[in-house]
């Protein structure tokens, strides 16, 4: 299995390790991705690829746009300025979940990580998209994310929310995901509870969540 | 070895001391001076007489006498202290900016190989229209040719200074001729003086042919159909005050530059005083040898300036704004162009957005110069090249390479 070619690519690596890597993109490259989005490192040999999820977005300033944002509306041709013109870095971090090594798709980290400026494209094809979570192995190392630096109960709501709608409203899926988090977190009450209600509110048409 | 402040202390209490003595002192003369200046606004036989006197025993003498420079206003019956503010429709609905701005990597003889790099940044800004601005550099590396082993023009860092200049009004001159537009007014912007003089130990030559160059550059711009202005925040220049000493009834006609006790105070603080936020004085033609060259190769580039507030309420900003005789004689031009520059202004606070951003790209930062370095060096090894940079140059870059105190990690 080859990754699909159909996937916009969303930025390059800046910096990268076994647990995950950041992306920097152009501000016309944000539109695309999103917290909690599937994306796809993918060296330049193409035979392997790294899989992970974007659990945080950063966007730098400096001290032309401090003087702007203290101006009373910044005026539109300003504005695309500082984001077409300006190479303002603009980072997204993503947490690693699973990698492609010699065709076959495996959940874990992957045996080496991306490299600075492999081009990282956001997962849109179905097929892949469906092929990765049909297992949901990678619900574990979402938990197991340094609680301080990724937001494991938000980053688990909004991807199921996003492969649930992009896998055409599939129910059976999304209970079958509800079931992994209250089993992998049935000793973690503090955070099973909150998990719940955000998915509850994040996917209101699933019975049992209702 | 870090400074050894408290040997310091002492005296920086004294200078704080002074500093606020001589203000008081220099309050003393501006109010006399602005007491003068409201009597004598509209006095303009006088203001004839004063340049009438300059013209003939100074800047047209046979003998050249020295002379600090005057002004005078361009319109015959502008009063001194006339200010004035945009009115409502003065500004353009569109119009096409361009700012320009240049730095340089200077020749360093110690440096591993001999070159030197101008870089000049623009900005076209379309005024009225929600577009981005079009960012646009022009870097040129400069490098001896194969029979040229005299680094002589290597080691010379104000031929550079003149180099860059040139091609910063050059670059100006080309971008308003390819984007000038029918109907729509372009203003070519600039963060220096306009009335251009060569700075710095030049042949005579040279100075004047930096000078031709940069004159038909501004006639470039003018035959292309744009306004030109060069903008000088915090201008140091005294000319209106040279021009009320000669008003005074104890004004020497044998020295008619001479400020006498007024030496040192500045026209920008003495419109402080005058201008609102967004009000321009008249405009001036400035009186010196250098307008008078200008103006004898060509009476368009002839120069003018006013004086522009370009602060807020409570923090005034003065600027002096250049233009050359073209623009200055064409009332609805030069409000234009104050209603421009304000508006530009307004995007900051008190500096033009073009300008900041022209000098943005054109800044060739430290990091800028190691990688070019590094990419030279690499490139001459594929060549078989060798060299590296004198003792000096590298003892120079470890010390100066950042120090920390040893009880710090």
């Amino acid at each position: 299995m080859s990754p699909p070619s159909n996937s916009p690519e969303i930025g390059r690596i800046l910096r990268s390790n076994t647990a995950g890597f950041a992306v920097g993109c152009r501000v016309n490259q944000l539109t695309a991705p999103s917290f909690g989005a599937l994306v796809r490192a993918q060296p330049v040999d193409g035979q392997e690829a790294i899989y992970g999820l974007i659990y945080d977005f950063h966007i730098d300033d400096d001290q032309l746009i401090q003087r702007l944002v203290m101006t009373e509306n910044p005026r539109p041709n300003v504005i695309e300025d500082q984001r077409q013109n300006r190479m303002l870095p603009l980072e997204m971090s993503v947490l690693t979940v699973g990698y492609l090594v010699e065709g076959s798709l495996r959940q874990g980290f992957p045996p080496r990580p991306p490299l600075n400026l492999d081009p990282v494209h956001l997962v849109v094809d179905e097929g892949e998209l469906r092929r990765f979570s049909d297992q949901l192995g990678y619900f574990r190392l979402i938990l197991r994310a340094p609680a301080g630096r990724v937001p494991v109960d938000q980053l688990l709501v909004a991807h199921i929310r996003q492969v649930y709608e992009s896998r055409g409203e599939d129910r059976l899926w999304a209970m079958t995901a509800v079931r992994e988090v209250v089993e992998l977190l049935r000793t973690n009450y503090d955070l099973l509870i909150p998990t719940l209600e955000a998915l509850s509110a994040a996917l209101p048409d699933l019975p049992t969540l209702a | 070895m870090t400074l050894e402040f408290e040997q310091l202390m002492g005296e920086v209490e004294l200078m704080a001391r002074l500093a606020g003595e001589r203000q008081v002192v220099r309050d003393t003369r501006l109010d006399q001076i602005e007491r003068l200046l409201r009597e004598r606004a509209a006095d303009f036989a006088a203001v004839d007489r004063y340049v009438t006197h300059v013209r003939r025993t100074v800047l047209q003498a046979t003998q050249f006498r020295p002379f600090n420079g005057a002004a005078f206003p361009l319109a015959a019956d502008a009063a001194l202290d006339e200010t004035r503010a945009v009115r409502p429709g003065e500004l353009p609905d569109e119009a096409t900016l361009i700012g320009v701005d240049g730095s340089q990597i200077v020749p360093d003889r110690h440096a591993a190989f001999v070159y030197y790099l101008i870089n000049i940044g623009a900005i076209i800004f379309h005024h009225g229209r929600a577009t981005a601005p079009e960012p646009v550099a022009f870097p040129v590396l400069r490098y001896p040719e194969p029979d040229e082993l005299n680094n002589l023009r290597f080691g010379d860092g104000a031929g550079v200074a003149v180099e860059r200049d040139m091609a910063e009004i050059g670059r100006l001159a080309e971008l308003a001729e390819r984007v000038k537009q029918p109907d729509v007014p372009l203003l070519a912007l600039m963060d220096q003086r306009l009335l251009y003089v060569p700075i710095g130990e030049l042949g005579p030559k040279f100075k004047e042919e930096a000078i031709r160059s940069w004159q038909e550059n501004m006639n470039r711009i003018r035959r292309a159909g744009g306004w030109l202005a060069g903008l000088i925040d915090r201008p140091g220049k005294s000319s209106v005050i040279t021009l009320l000493r000669g008003l005074m009834p104890d004004f020497n006609p044998d020295t008619p530059d001479d400020l006498g006790e007024w030496d040192g105070l500045v026209d920008a603080e003495l419109f402080e005083r005058l201008l609102a936020p967004g009000e321009r004085s008249a405009v001036f033609v400035d009186l010196s040898h250098a307008n008078e060259r200008f103006a004898g190769v060509s009476r368009y580039n002839e120069m003018c300036f006013f004086y522009l507030n370009t602060g807020d309420d409570g923090h005034p900003n003065i600027a002096r704004v250049d233009l050359p005789r073209w623009v200055g004689e064409n009332p609805a031009a030069v409000q234009a162009v104050q209603a421009l520059l304000l508006d530009q202004c307004r995007i900051l606070g008190r500096y033009p957005y073009i300008l900041a951003r022209a000098d943005e790209i054109a800044v060739v930062g430290r990091q800028d110069q190691q990688e070019l370095e590094f990419r030279i060096a690499r490139m001459m090894d594929r060549h078989d090249v060798a060299a590296a940079p004198t003792a000096k140059f590298t003892s120079k870059e470890w010390v100066r390479s950042g120090k920390r105190r040893l009880d710090q990690p």
